[in-house]
């Protein structure tokens, strides 16, 4: 992992979330620019490598495409180490992968904690919107309070058939990645402002509330 | 890309038939197949060979489905049904034949394969003895979950296949669905794990029969292979530390490099071990490729365009032939099959210098010209990796799985 005072930084970013809920098109839409309705089904791990231009710096992203079966699950823990971020993936024409979303997250924090003793910064995914918004405009308005209240940093409706949102939803996410890593290399120094994630997680980044 | 083999069918083995786009297993071909056919007709050639040797055999003993796994032979007739007969009068099963193997090991002709997986694995015997069970199970109250985890991936299965689109007359994901749903019924234990949809659909593709494919997957998930769709997954992780050991033994530098990297063997071969090469490795080609890219330069160009091309097919043909040897020999060919490619490719994983390149190597390993000659190849896994014995496998197993039980009920 690089440091702020280089001008590099290697991320290393989760994607998980319920079995066919998109994972796999929302990396290949992010790092590919393309969509494919005929992705087979992820068996085990893949992972793809996205590089961003970021103030003059280079980040650089690991995307970890985690199998979204559950006894996959103890087999992929290993893959868990050293994640700066993760997103959170579910298909908004299906309830069910919704209501995964708190075992996915709690899985996360209790495999993954930050040297300041934080959660890695998650960003929540309601993929497949050109489909039908029928799990958000059942509980659309409490997005934003269900993300507060699962500490999500940020929600984004996505379509990765539509490329919608995918650009943002990783510069968020990669905005919240920078911002904590800041914060842990920063916390010592007593004249610097130190973000503060945990209390103040909408306003950090307007945008990442923003439904479009 | 192996055909029907019937005589009627040989005609479409010449690649001069018409209907071009889609070839026999519904896998789409690149348009521009032209070349590729030229390439193919003199292999076809040789499948056509060996299909009317086995055609020949299996006719001259009309009750052979329980008791023949049979041949194409490069030795007489005479010296096949001799073999036969010691194996009835034995009474040993044809596994003891080693005859028999080695005619296995050269492929099974497609016409054939269904019946001698069928025999070799046991399944004939237990479809046979269970004759309405899998209609019971397709006729019984099913699991809510379990319909809605296949369902998810029906569309994710062979997604290029023409026979697999849910628009397609007669479509096989109906097959499908209703294997894997009765399998994941008669096996409660491991209901429906990823991975199983592409050997289902395999076995569907090959046998064109619900009902045996079941049996198939019984007789694979549920005898050939360890533990490797529960969900513990111990089978999986066992034989994934297993590589890792032979590879340490056999391609020592390979195993220095790879243990830079913790859990990178669930990361490179998982897939190989779940699918059992399906969508991993490549569909044959013809032998003589290695000859021609040695004398025309024009040639190698157009391999190279060639090779690009197969990358739009199905990935059979090499599978079927791993597949023959491991109805007849267990899983132990998946080692082997995983060593050779190790091993073949030792210089370019070593050049991997990070862990996206290993990575990228073990995708690379699996397509190029050394898997495509899938005679070559087949040859190669029963000789680079050397000798493999089961007993080796066996303590190889015993001694990870124990390591991996320790390991896990260190960290809850």
């Amino acid at each position: 992992m690089q440091n702020n005072h280089q001008k590099e930084h290697l991320y290393k970013i989760l994607v998980i979330g319920d079995l066919g809920v998109g994972k796999t098109s929302i990396i290949k839409r992010y790092v590919h620019h393309n969509f494919s309705p005929n992705y087979r089904a992820t068996i085990g791990v893949d992972f793809a490598l996205k590089v961003l231009n970021w103030d003059q710096e280079t980040v650089r992203l690991q995307l970890w495409d985690i199998a979204g079966q559950e006894r996959f699950g103890n087999m992929t823990r290993v893959y868990y180490r050293e994640a700066m971020g993760a997103f959170i993936v579910f298909d908004v024409t299906r309830p069910a992968s919704f209501e995964a979303i708190t075992k996915w997250k709690e899985d996360l924090d209790s495999k993954l904690t930050l040297a300041n003793g934080k959660h890695v910064a998650t960003v929540l995914l309601a993929n497949k919107c050109d489909q039908g918004r029928d799990v958000l405009t059942n509980n659309g308005i409490k997005m934003e309070q269900f993300c507060q209240d699962n500490g999500f940093v940020g929600w984004f409706e996505t379509s990765a058939k539509e490329n919608i949102n995918i650009d943002e939803a990783a510069n968020c996410l990669v905005k919240h990645i920078i911002a904590s890593e800041n914060d842990m290399l920063q916390s010592e120094v007593p004249d610097t402002i130190t973000p503060q994630l945990e209390k103040d997680k909408g306003g950090t980044c307007s945008s990442c509330f923003r439904s479009q | 890309m192996e055909r029907e083999m019937t005589a009627n069918a040989s005609q479409s083995l010449t690649c001069n038939n018409g209907s071009e786009r889609i070839d026999p297993y519904g896998f789409e071909r690149h348009h521009d197949f032209e070349s590729y056919k030229e390439m193919m007709n003199e292999y076809v050639a040789v499948l056509n060979r060996r299909s009317m040797r086995w055609s020949k055999l299996l006719q001259e003993k009309p009750h052979v489905e329980k008791n023949l796994t049979g041949t194409s032979n490069q030795h007489t007739t005479v010296l096949f049904w001799c073999l036969l007969m010691l194996v009835c009068l034995c009474d040993v099963t044809i596994k003891c034949v080693l005859e028999v193997k080695r005619y296995v090991r050269k492929g099974v002709p497609n016409e054939h394969r269904a019946r001698i997986w069928m025999a070799a694995s046991g399944a004939q015997e237990r479809l046979e003895s269970n004759p309405a069970y899998y209609q019971s199970l397709l006729a019984m109250e099913h699991d809510a979950k379990l319909k809605e985890t296949i369902h998810i991936d029906m569309h994710r299965t062979f997604p290029d296949n023409v026979l697999f689109k849910s628009r397609a007359e007669p479509s096989l994901q109906r097959a499908l669905y209703n294997v894997l749903l009765a399998y994941g019924h008669h096996n409660k234990a491991v209901g429906y794990c990823q991975g199983m949809n592409f050997i289902a659909g395999y076995l569907i593709i090959i046998t064109k029969d619900e009902e045996k494919s079941f049996w198939l997957m019984d007789a694979l998930l549920g005898r050939m292979l360890p533990d490797y769709y529960s969900p513990a997954m111990l089978g999986l992780k066992t034989d994934q530390e297993v590589l890792g050991e032979l590879v340490k033994a056999k391609a020592p530098a390979v195993g220095q490099l790879m243990a830079q990297y913790p859990g990178i063997w669930t990361l490179v071969v998982s897939r190989w071990f779940i699918c059992l090469f399906i969508d991993v490795l490549p569909i044959e080609v013809r032998k003589s490729w290695g000859l021609m890219v040695e004398t025309n330069e024009e040639i190698v160009v157009m391999l190279k365009h060639i090779m690009l091309l197969t990358s739009c097919f199905s990935y059979l043909q090499t599978v079927l032939r791993v597949w023959d040897c491991i109805f007849y020999e267990g899983s132990k060919v998946l080692f082997r099959v995983a060593l050779t490619l190790i091993i073949h490719n030792q210089p370019e994983i070593l050049r991997a210098r990070s862990l996206p390149d290993v990575c990228e190597c073990f995708k690379q390993i699996t397509c190029g010209a050394f898997t495509l000659d899938c005679h070559t190849f087949m040859q190669k896994i029963f000789t680079e990796p050397g000798s493999l014995s089961m007993a080796t496998i066996d303590k190889l197993r015993e001694k990870c799985r124990q390591r991996i039980l320790e390991e896990e009920s260190g960290h809850p």
